[in-house]
């Protein structure tokens, strides 16, 4: 039966090419925009590149301090102090690595100026994340203790300063210090900002330690267990310091702390909520951008009403003949809502092979440093889940209406 | 001819329903879409209030917080190193960076009105090097010191916003909470001094004076230096050996305002730019569906056609019908959308949504509107036509 609805279906759109060529236009361009924004989430939801270790870490990145007469507040990172004195002192997570946030690099070469974003990590911090490398190693834990000058750096970089040269053992000169490169590691994309920079040093090698004074801003925390259930019991563990046994630099100014260690998804949605408790809000988020995908393709589906209804109605005749020969109104609305996913359908295959073009096109321009597609297993059933919201909610209305025609009227075709 | 339209109208009003909210929708979208452009293109009009020619911003990076026993002293010899060069013509500095999104804001009871204004600190000179205008008063000097008030200069912005009465210099105000902080006494007025670029909001802004003899409680992290001539950018080498040479222990980072405001007008522009090219392929999705339907509806309607040609209707009073519907039918559309709209000006809901804005852009989106649609009919409303009336009679 769904054969012959499918058969009828691909006849009806042959028929008229210039109806069904309006139809598919408007489908295809609101999943191939559909698609390509949950592509970019996707990405940044479930990581590819060296964070794609993210089910196994917890992060803490966001610090808020009250001081003791509650007068002033502080929401910044935490300072490297901060970290040292509480974070450092957990038990339950197997690896704890401390990272600055990215500074900025400059370097000339040849007059001219070169900018890079430079990342300050431990040796630890290599293990958690599951960097690419192309050539090279990463810095070992000795290099790490003893402050080695040397450094890891990504493929665009190694581009700008050596061409298309060697770059192992060669020196490069960024804020005035020259770094050994030791490694040379796939672009991160930038959104995937725990691994990303061009330039990765060890702390350790910095010109001044004054960095080990500040107990607020400036720095974050890497939180890994290889069994993904016991990170729970790190986040538990961590707000359990905070709450009784807080080390603070200054009792007056830092008196109470607030911060939480965050899973990929729980940040991100922080960043939206601003909380700082322990609910992140996730389910605000995923509310939110669903909320958004169905307010984006109100639009659409108006259009596409309208465009179904009409024609639909040329098909009056048609409609007449099967209700005079007992079709049922559901078997009709089932008919058409099968004709309607037919071409949802067709409009989302155009918008999946749309959108791989746009992302190739971005990844080949170059617009956004490091960033690769993956239309994934996940974007493909978002991109199913859409077409078949999409395609419901068009071809309902029309549908039904389709179905209450008098037989009689739909027979002459007056309507 | 209005009232005949509206009742053929009002006779097909379920599919016409649908039409209307399609039409309505379109509406609020590109509604939205103008008023946002307006909005920033008013921005984007307004002075910013300095000259961008030939100046650096040096941005510090001291490592450690702040403190001003010890990083003072150092930021003081940068200061004069910089100021011994034959290039440079003057040395300013200000608190918070150029053409970033970051503000130092305050909030204070003046008069009797809660005013929220934009502060940053300044050195004596910084403001009428920089070419900002000075409109009333003075500019600050060594008066300035060991005073019972603070001296600020403030912009126009924010003297309009107070409403003060009388002369505006010299006036003074304190914050009624805590009376032990000395008063802040109006020492001049400036036209304006918009630090977050073109595309900011246009606020009320003021001056503090920053003393590099004095002490202060706030860091101050940006050096501005102008030069003479325009200096290659290969300078910036030989610029940050010498600031190395004074502060080891600081990084620094340096970029001409004028690259820095490049940067602000292309990240304003870009999400905005991306806006508009999905609006726009929107707006063509939604003229081709009105085009369809349109072409549809007329097709049925091929026997009443006729039957107007058989009574002798001309070709163009027909064509004149179908788009005439077509205008009543957006234009009712539109009334619905202007109705929910214009609470927005009314309630003062958003402020960038002035009446002037709303004006423009409604005028603006209406046309919009109207020439889509219009140029949708055309074709239908030709088509109608070509059957001859004898056939359009008989036509199923």
């Amino acid at each position: 039966m769904i054969r012959n609805y499918l058969l009828t279906a691909w006849k009806v759109l042959l028929r008229r090419k210039a109806f069904t060529f309006i139809s598919l236009f408007g489908i295809t361009l609101t999943l191939t925009i559909l698609l390509v924004c949950s592509t970019v989430l996707d990405n940044t939801l479930f990581p590819q590149g060296p964070q794609r270790t993210s089910s196994n870490f917890l992060q803490v990145q966001r610090v808020k301090t009250v001081s003791a007469d509650k007068n002033s507040t502080w929401r910044s990172g935490p300072g490297f102090k901060f970290l040292s004195l509480n974070v450092a002192r957990l038990a339950s997570p197997e690896k704890i690595s401390f990272f600055s946030m990215n500074e900025r690099g400059t370097s000339f070469l040849a007059g001219q100026k070169l900018i890079n974003t430079i990342k300050r990590t431990d040796a630890i911090y290599w293990e958690i994340l599951d960097f690419d490398f192309i050539e090279g190693r990463v810095f070992s834990k000795s290099e790490f203790e003893r402050g080695a000058m040397v450094c890891v750096i990504n493929k665009s970089t190694k581009g700008e300063f050596f061409k298309d040269g060697q770059a192992m053992g060669q020196r490069l000169v960024v804020n005035n210090q020259s770094f050994e490169v030791i490694g040379v590691v796939e672009d991160v994309p930038f959104f995937e900002d725990v691994a990303f920079a061009d330039i990765w040093v060890p702390y350790t090698s910095s010109a001044s330690t004054q960095y080990r004074e500040n107990f607020m801003g400036g720095w974050a925390a890497l939180l890994y267990h290889p069994n993904p259930k016991m990170l729970q019991d790190i986040k538990e563990e961590y707000a359990q310091i905070l709450k009784d046994d807080l080390k603070t630099t200054d009792p007056e100014r830092f008196a109470v702390c607030y911060s939480t260690a965050d899973s990929m998804l729980e940040r991100i949605a922080r960043t939206f909520s601003g909380s700082m408790d322990e609910e992140s809000g996730i389910g605000l988020l995923f509310t939110m951008l669903a909320l958004l995908a169905l307010g984006f393709m109100v639009l659409p589906s108006i259009n596409l009403i309208n465009l179904n209804i009409s024609r639909i109605l040329e098909r009056s005749s048609e409609i007449g003949i099967r209700k005079a020969f007992g079709a049922s109104s559901r078997e009709l609305v089932f008919q058409f809502l099968v004709e309607n996913l037919l071409i949802t359908t067709l409009g989302g295959l155009l918008g999946l092979l749309f959108s791989w073009l746009i992302l190739f096109q971005i990844d080949q321009s170059g617009l956004i440093p490091g960033f690769q597609y993956h239309i994934s297993l996940h974007v493909l059933l978002y991109g199913l889940g859409l077409v078949f919201v999409f395609g419901v909610v068009s071809g309902v209305y029309p549908a039904y209406r389709m179905s209450k025609l008098h037989p009689v009227n739909a027979l002459k075709g007056s309507v | 001819m209005i009232r005949h339209i509206s009742k053929l109208i009002w006779n097909r009003k379920r599919s016409n329903l649908l039409i209307i909210s399609e039409v309505m929708v379109t509406f609020l979208v590109v509604f939205a879409v103008i008023a946002t452009g307006f909005y920033s293109y008013h921005k984007y009009k307004q002075p910013l209030g300095f000259s961008i020619e030939r100046t650096w911003q040096i941005r510090l990076e001291t490592g450690a917080q702040w403190q001003d026993s010890r990083d003072r002293p150092v930021l003081k010899s940068l200061v004069e190193t910089l100021r011994q060069q034959p290039e440079i013509r003057s040395v300013g500095m200000t608190s918070i960076q150029l053409f970033e999104n970051s503000s130092w804001s305050s909030t204070q009871e003046i008069e009797g009105r809660n005013v929220e204004y934009l502060v940053n600190m300044v050195n004596q000179e910084g403001p009428r090097d920089w070419g900002v205008e000075l409109v009333a008063g003075r500019w600050f000097d060594e008066r300035d010191v060991g005073q019972a008030y603070t001296a600020i200069m403030v912009n126009r912005r924010f003297i309009q916003t107070i409403g003060i009465q009388g002369d505006p210099v010299g006036f003074e105000f304190g914050d009624p909470d805590s009376p032990e902080i000395p008063p802040k006494r109006i020492v001049g007025i400036f036209s304006d001094f918009r630090q977050r670029g073109d595309f900011s909001d246009l606020t009320p802004y003021v001056f503090y004076r920053y003393d590099l003899d004095q002490e202060h409680r706030e860091s101050m992290n940006q050096v501005h230096i102008t030069f003479h001539q325009d200096m290659p950018a290969a300078y910036e080498e030989i610029l940050l050996k010498q600031l190395k040479a004074v502060a080891p222990l600081w990084e620094f980072e340096i970029h001409p305002w004028k690259h820095l405001r490049e940067n602000h007008i292309r990240m304003y522009l870009m999400p905005l730019i991306l806006l508009a090219v999905v609006v726009g392929f929107l707006l063509l999705m939604v003229a081709m569906g009105l085009f369809g339907v349109l072409w549809q509806n007329i097709t049925r309607r091929t026997r009443e056609i006729g039957l107007r040609r058989a009574l002798g209707a001309s070709r163009s009073s027909i064509q004149l019908q179908i788009i005439g519907e077509m205008v009543v039918l957006t234009l009712f559309s539109v009334t619905i959308a202007m109705v929910l709209l214009v609470q927005f000006p009314l309630l003062n809901l958003v402020p960038a949504l002035t009446w002037a804005n709303f004006v423009v852009s409604s005028i603006l989106a209406i046309s919009t509107m109207l020439a889509i649609v219009i140029l949708c009919a055309l074709y239908p409303s030709l088509a109608a036509n070509v059957m001859p009336p004898a056939e359009a009679l008989h036509y199923e």
